[in-house]
């Protein structure tokens, strides 16, 4: 005998309608958060679209390599001053140079726009930036050893290198708003 | 006043202002002023504001109702809204969990050398220890007492002989510094208000006055925490601000890591003065990563309706540290992959600043109910600026997450 009662499995049963109504916007909800944090990753990871861009992010580039350059000297400064600890030093040297590393690896992988300068730039910020890496790591290899005599010495190279990010990241605003025009 | 009183008010007090500062306070405070100098310090005269407000109606309503604000927000708005908010403040706190233990870590490696990853597992193993074993009161005691060593940050400024004429004009500019854009300043002031009125600290706050037992007699004690401890904390987190401005600001050094927050005390005071520092931020990651771990699981717990709670021995809330021991063992495993604790802040702080409303307009809703708060309701003050603060917080909810893709974490 039939139930006399509605069935779940009835389609003319409104609670049926409601559930279903639920589980699809539940899913769409879902696929829209996830749509939103594709795109958002696929935004900040890509790499740089247009002159102007590249010419920004290398800009900010040159600042991230500036700023360790100028750290890694104010901790050899007060080192030799006896103002700071070496544990702490040693730290900053190897935060210095792993993330000079990781910056100029990733300006590395940008290609530069076709017919412009910016691969003079580009070229320009990338032997400076290697020469930022070798000085850090030679900074941090003397601090391991506990030769730390010789830690003045190589970062009497990081003010030179510090200004010439500065020109670098001049020159690639240049291009930016040249490129904005 | 009876000196054991004045002694629990000092630690009451002591402890609000180390709620204050954690790592993402650290972090984002020393980013901000090298990169904008002071012209950022209204935000966090403004979190104050925000969170001495929330975290008085929170304690206020727990006295009055005794019971937690996850509870009332379930009776108030309903079991989905209340289980969404639940699962939003447990994921988001849960990421700070790894970001203060890994800001414990950090810590440990720049006083001893020793890469932080090997102190991350020590830490969490102390944490749980500490944990199981110390009374709730102890813990706090503890890193409400060395707490006290953030100080050195107002001390550092002091030392570095600023011109105080330039600082005031920074501090009463709200404009991005040349060479910065407003997508980054703007994207700055929501990563200070999500790291300075984090959702936990209120969240702690309430569901730490209900385990106490505090009655209506207790009041004055909770309003003398908040409106002495979270100014002090600002003052502190203002200092850090101006300090990182004074030595990074000139030579336009962004700060990236840890290290740098401490940089310039050990320039103004030298190595007694970094040591204490290094202590100073030990201690409010420490304090911090305990709060954050009982507050993420406050969250599940008391939307679950089981027993909880710092007060009671471990073995009658057996669930709740079960929770709390997931929590630790998921955070370590997270820190243990090697992903970039200071980004993981970032991103943490601003996704916490997106929470925001949803914590506190429950809050305000449970505090006008005059059935349930009696004479202990709402007064014009805390209506008119909990109404403030809730759209300054819709503000910051709407546009944090597009800031922090747009901006790349301010660093566009």
């Amino acid at each position: 005998m039939r139930s006399a009662g509605p069935s779940h499995n009835d389609d003319r049963n409104p609670q049926s309608y409601l559930r279903r109504g639920h589980t699809v916007s539940v899913v769409v909800v879902l696929l829209l958060v996830l749509m939103i944090a594709w795109g958002s990753l696929w935004y900040v990871m890509a790499p740089p679209r247009g002159a102007a861009d590249y010419a920004h992010r290398s800009a900010q580039t040159a600042v991230t390599l500036r700023s360790q350059a100028v750290t890694a000297e104010r901790w050899a400064d007060l080192v030799e001053e006896d103002r700071a600890t070496r544990e702490a030093a040693v730290v900053a040297f190897e935060e210095a140079e792993a993330a000079a590393e990781s910056a100029i690896s990733q300006q590395g992988s940008w290609d530069p726009p076709p017919r412009t300068s910016a691969a003079e730039a580009r070229s320009s910020l990338q032997t400076a930036g290697q020469e930022l890496v070798s000085a850090l790591a030679d900074m941090r290899i003397s601090a391991h050893r506990g030769d730390w005599e010789s830690v003045p010495r190589h970062a009497g190279r990081l003010p030179a290198l510090a200004s010439r990010f500065t020109r670098i990241e001049r020159r690639f605003d240049r291009l930016e708003r040249e490129a904005r025009r | 006043m009876k000196p054991s009183k004045m002694f629990a008010f000092t630690l009451g007090t002591l402890s609000a202002t180390g709620g204050f500062l954690d790592i993402g306070d650290l972090v984002t405070d020393a980013q901000v002023g090298a990169r904008f100098g002071l012209s950022l310090a209204w935000v966090t005269v403004l979190s104050a504001v925000g969170i001495v407000c929330f975290a008085e109606m929170a304690g206020r309503v727990a006295i009055a109702t005794k019971r937690p604000p996850m509870a009332v927000a379930r009776a108030r708005l309903g079991p989905r809204y209340a289980l969404l908010v639940a699962l939003a403040s447990f994921a988001v706190t849960g990421l700070l969990v790894m970001a203060e233990l890994s800001g414990v870590a950090l810590a440990l490696e720049i006083a001893t050398s020793i890469h932080y990853l090997l102190w991350v597992p020590i830490a969490a193993l102390a944490a749980f220890v500490i944990l199981w074993s110390l009374p709730f009161e102890a813990m706090e005691r503890v890193y409400g007492i060395l707490g006290l060593t953030t100080l050195v940050f107002i001390v550092a400024v002091w030392k570095l002989q600023p011109d105080w004429g330039v600082l005031f004009e920074s501090a009463t500019t709200t404009r991005p510094p040349p060479g910065e854009s407003w997508a980054a300043y703007a994207f700055f002031v929501a990563a200070l208000v999500g790291a300075q009125m984090t959702p936990y600290e209120s969240d702690f706050f309430g569901s730490g006055s209900v385990e106490s037992r505090w009655r209506p007699g207790d009041l004055a004690e909770m309003r003398v925490n908040v409106f002495v401890g979270f100014p002090l904390g600002a003052l502190i987190a203002i200092a850090i601000q101006a300090a990182a401005m004074l030595v990074f600001f000139g030579p336009g050094v962004h700060v990236e890591h840890l290290s740098q927050t401490a940089l310039p005390v050990a320039v103004a005071l030298g190595k007694v003065g970094l040591l204490i520092a290094i202590a100073g931020i030990f201690a409010v990651t420490f304090g911090a990563l305990i709060e954050t771990l009982f507050a993420a699981a406050y969250d599940v717990a008391q939307y679950f309706g089981w027993s909880y709670g710092r007060l009671q021995r471990p073995a009658r809330d057996a669930r709740f540290m079960v929770l709390v021991i997931l929590l630790l063992v998921a955070a370590t495993a997270l820190a243990l992959t090697t992903i970039d604790p200071i980004r993981v802040t970032i991103i943490a702080v601003t996704i916490s600043g997106m929470l925001l409303p949803f914590m506190f307009f429950p809050l305000i809703l449970a505090a006008n109910d005059r059935r349930t708060m009696g004479p202990m309701g709402n007064g014009r003050v805390s209506n008119g600026v909990g109404t403030v603060m809730l759209g300054v917080s819709l503000v910051v909810a709407a546009a944090a997450f597009p800031l922090l893709v747009f901006t790349r974490g301010g660093s566009a």
